[in-house]
């Protein structure tokens, strides 16, 4: 009986350390594929910034940000240079009635909010639009989504954030709103009108001015071409100009409600970039190389300034001066650099130059820290703040530089 | 009028087709053609420089004393002178321009009236270009060209001649397009030069009277499509700010790669029309399926350099022939550094 029971527990033993032998190396293989898994994504960028974020919460900059010096749990002035963001963004805009930064994440369409004063960064929307290219903001909160649609035609949609019954407990808005027309080649806001150039597909193009909602739309323009950007300067004037190429001649115009227009600038590789319409202008030419001009008013003779660089990396100032910062390749692009930098087959490192246009100057203002390499791209100046925010087109990030020195 | 000595004419400018230059007009018996103007360049624009030439079937010139006037003002530098030469002014805003002749033959005074006009001459390729690109389109062969006119002509009167009521004359390395010319036909399609070549383009634009005109030239220059890779992401799309280098690192084991054929004859990068033949590692692979100018490449299981190949054609267009070969290392953090070699049995 005794030699019974002992065969039962040496078998009962041998059970249990089978059982527990088997359930630690099915351990061991789960914890190897989770930390594979977990290691893909990480090299995919999964995981580097959250798609939807706790409602209200801040998102923390995270340890590849070099240069977010002293970022903590506790709310501080932004440093005067500052990577806001470490992945790409689709454009970023201000609100009249704000010192914020908003822009837009390009993997999810999420419209995020960066204050400068505190360097917080809280999500506003949470409403997916995935891999949206390009984005805008009206300054009365409007934002303007450009994404490729499945027929590979550029869709828009126009929204802005609203509260809704299942957020209302929280700060994280949804996206409303609708498409405009489709292959809009590119689009300007002035005030709260938007200026767009809808290609057609038989060949040229239509300008067309709507709300910001893409209603009472009027056909400003016909025209035979369809390769244009259009813009808006700072008293809200629409330039038409364009799609610039090397050794090509492209034409820039001011462009009326009416339809009409009056040319500003011409020239190989033209790049123009008016404060106002019939004052203050910079231009860019690239034949051979870059050159930067400058034009006190609609009268006054254009003078080469002496650094080299295109006019779209300019921002004016508000003010009555005419004076613009400029980012600046250090060191020669070399021959063809448009056309090259449109491919994304050519990066500058840049360096920040204040530009007195009536006095027909520029000065080295600001350089980057060594080691950080900066190629700057649709700069625009908040007067609020005092800050320029532009990205960095090497990754798409967005950053932020204080004017005032300290 | 009060210039005179012994015979008095006040003589026209003899200028072949010269808009932008309008004459007073008297001209007694025998000295209809006393005097003639040339005028350069043909069309006088805007702010720039314009010089006079005088001649004379009937005077000797070079004994003559000869004075200019512009807007009534003499032109002291140029007293004497058979040539003279102003700077214009802004569009529309005439110069009176005169020269008295005197000399053993009598006096003789020609007047002209110079109207700047200009023309905006715009052009371009409807070759390929992916969705935002922010440059223009190179013409290619196989492609077309489309120009557009943008006068500014103004009469006489001060107003402005409206562009639907202008005289287009378009050329093409000199030869008129008389099909595409005429009033209103300001904008015309032309196919590209062919491989290689340059064609030279102008069109004229002037009133229905050819009193005031304007010119502008452009060159349109033939190049090869080009080919540019990028990575498609699976949450960005594709990155078109990062082209490919001839070598570049993928830090990933599996990626989708979207050749971009810039400046190709088509309307779309999948056009069924173009051949895409890529080659990984030396090795013939097809593309994503409906995809032809995608690739998917996985990695997973080796380490190495993959070798893109791509070679693009077209079914009817002979002349479209671009290539392109990129060396495309993928590695994980871990191999970072390391020597890499392709494994058998991977996946390229």
């Amino acid at each position: 009986m005794q030699r019974t029971i002992r065969i039962v527990e040496f078998l009962a033993a041998a059970i249990i350390v089978m059982v527990l032998g088997g359930l630690g190396g099915w351990y061991f293989f789960i914890d190897q594929q989770v930390g594979e898994t977990a290691q893909t994504d990480t090299a995919r960028g999964f995981g580097s910034n959250l798609s939807f974020g706790e409602p209200g919460a801040s998102v923390r900059p995270s340890a590849d940000q070099p240069l977010l010096l002293g970022t903590s749990t506790v709310e501080r002035r932004a440093p005067r240079l500052w990577r806001i963001t470490p992945g790409p963004v689709s454009g970023f805009g201000f609100r009249s009635a704000s010192s914020s930064i908003y822009y837009v994440e390009r993997g999810n369409g999420n419209i995020m909010i960066a204050d400068p004063e505190t360097s917080q960064v809280l999500r506003f929307t949470n409403t997916l639009v995935p891999k949206v290219y390009e984005a805008l903001f009206t300054t009365g909160g409007s934002v303007l989504l450009r994404s490729i649609a499945e027929n590979g035609s550029v869709a828009t949609f126009s929204g802005e954030a609203v509260a809704t019954s299942s957020s209302a407990k929280t700060s994280i808005r949804s996206l409303s709103g609708s498409y405009l027309p489709a292959d809009i080649v590119s689009i300007a806001v002035s005030g709260d009108t938007l200026y767009y150039v809808v290609r057609d597909p038989e060949g040229g193009s239509v300008i067309v001015a709507s709300s910001v909602r893409g209603t009472n739309q009027r056909k400003v323009l016909e025209l035979p071409l369809s390769q244009w950007t259009v813009d808006s300067a700072n008293d809200g004037s629409v330039l038409l100009a364009q799609k610039p190429a090397d050794n090509v001649v492209g034409y820039a115009y001011t462009l009326s409600a009416s339809g009409s227009l009056t040319r500003i600038a011409l020239g190989p590789g033209l790049i123009a970039h008016p404060k106002t319409a019939g004052g203050p202008l910079l231009y860019s030419t690239s034949a051979g190389g870059l050159a930067l001009f400058a034009r006190a008013g609609a009268e006054a003779t254009a003078v080469r300034l002496p650094i080299a660089t295109t006019a779209d990396k300019c921002a004016w100032t508000r003010g009555s001066e005419p004076i613009a910062y400029c980012a600046v390749p250090i060191g020669n692009p070399g021959a063809g650099y448009l056309d090259r930098r449109a491919k994304g087959a050519a990066h500058t490192t840049d360096q920040w130059w204040r530009v007195d246009v009536a006095a027909g100057t520029a000065d080295v203002f600001f350089s980057f820290p060594t080691g950080t390499s900066v190629d700057v791209m649709r700069p625009q100046i908040d007067e609020r703040s005092g800050t320029l925010v532009f990205m960095n087109a090497i990754d798409g990030s967005l950053w932020s530089l204080r004017l005032a020195a300290e | 009028m009060t210039r005179t000595f012994g015979v008095y004419a006040l003589l026209v400018a003899v200028c072949l087709g010269m808009p932008g230059v309008l004459f007073a007009q008297f001209s007694p018996p025998g000295f209809e053609n006393a005097l003639s103007l040339q005028i350069s360049p043909r069309y006088p624009a805007p702010n720039a420089r314009v010089t006079l030439t005088l001649t004379s079937t009937v005077f000797d010139l070079s004994s003559s004393d000869i004075t200019w006037f512009v807007d009534g003002d003499v032109q002291e530098g140029s007293s004497g002178s058979r040539t003279m030469s102003f700077q214009s002014g802004s569009v529309g805003r005439a110069s009176a321009v005169s020269v008295v002749v005197k000399g053993a033959e009598g006096t003789a005074e020609a007047n002209a009236r110079i109207i700047p006009a200009e023309v905006d001459l715009l052009f371009e390729a409807n070759s390929f270009t992916p969705p935002f690109y922010a440059g223009r389109a190179h013409a290619s062969a196989g492609s077309t060209v489309t120009l557009w006119a943008i006068p500014r002509l103004v009469q006489p009167g001060g107003s402005t001649i409206q562009a639907d009521q202008v005289i287009y004359t378009w050329r093409r390395n000199g030869d008129i397009l008389g099909s595409l010319s005429g009033r209103g036909k300001r904008s015309i399609t032309l196919p590209a030069p062919l491989l290689f070549g340059s064609d030279s383009i102008s069109v004229e634009a002037t009133s229905a009277d050819k009193a005031v005109g304007a010119e502008s030239t452009v060159g349109v220059t033939t190049r090869d499509p080009e080919l540019a890779l990028y990575r498609e992401d699976p949450r960005y799309g594709v990155l078109y700010e990062q082209a490919f280098a001839a070598t570049s690192i993928v830090n990933d084991q599996e990626a989708v790669f979207v050749v971009v054929p810039y400046f190709a004859p088509t309307r779309r990068s999948a056009d069924p029309l173009l051949r895409y033949q890529w080659r990984i590692n030396r090795t013939a692979v097809q593309g994503d399926g409906t995809e032809p100018d995608k690739i998917t490449i996985d990695a997973a299981n080796s380490t190495g350099i993959a070798l893109i190949e791509l070679v693009l054609t077209h079914a009817t267009n002979y002349f479209l022939e671009a290539s392109g070969r990129w060396n495309i290392t993928f590695e994980r953090e871990s191999d970072l550094f390391s020597p890499l070699i392709p494994t058998p049995g991977s996946a390229f």
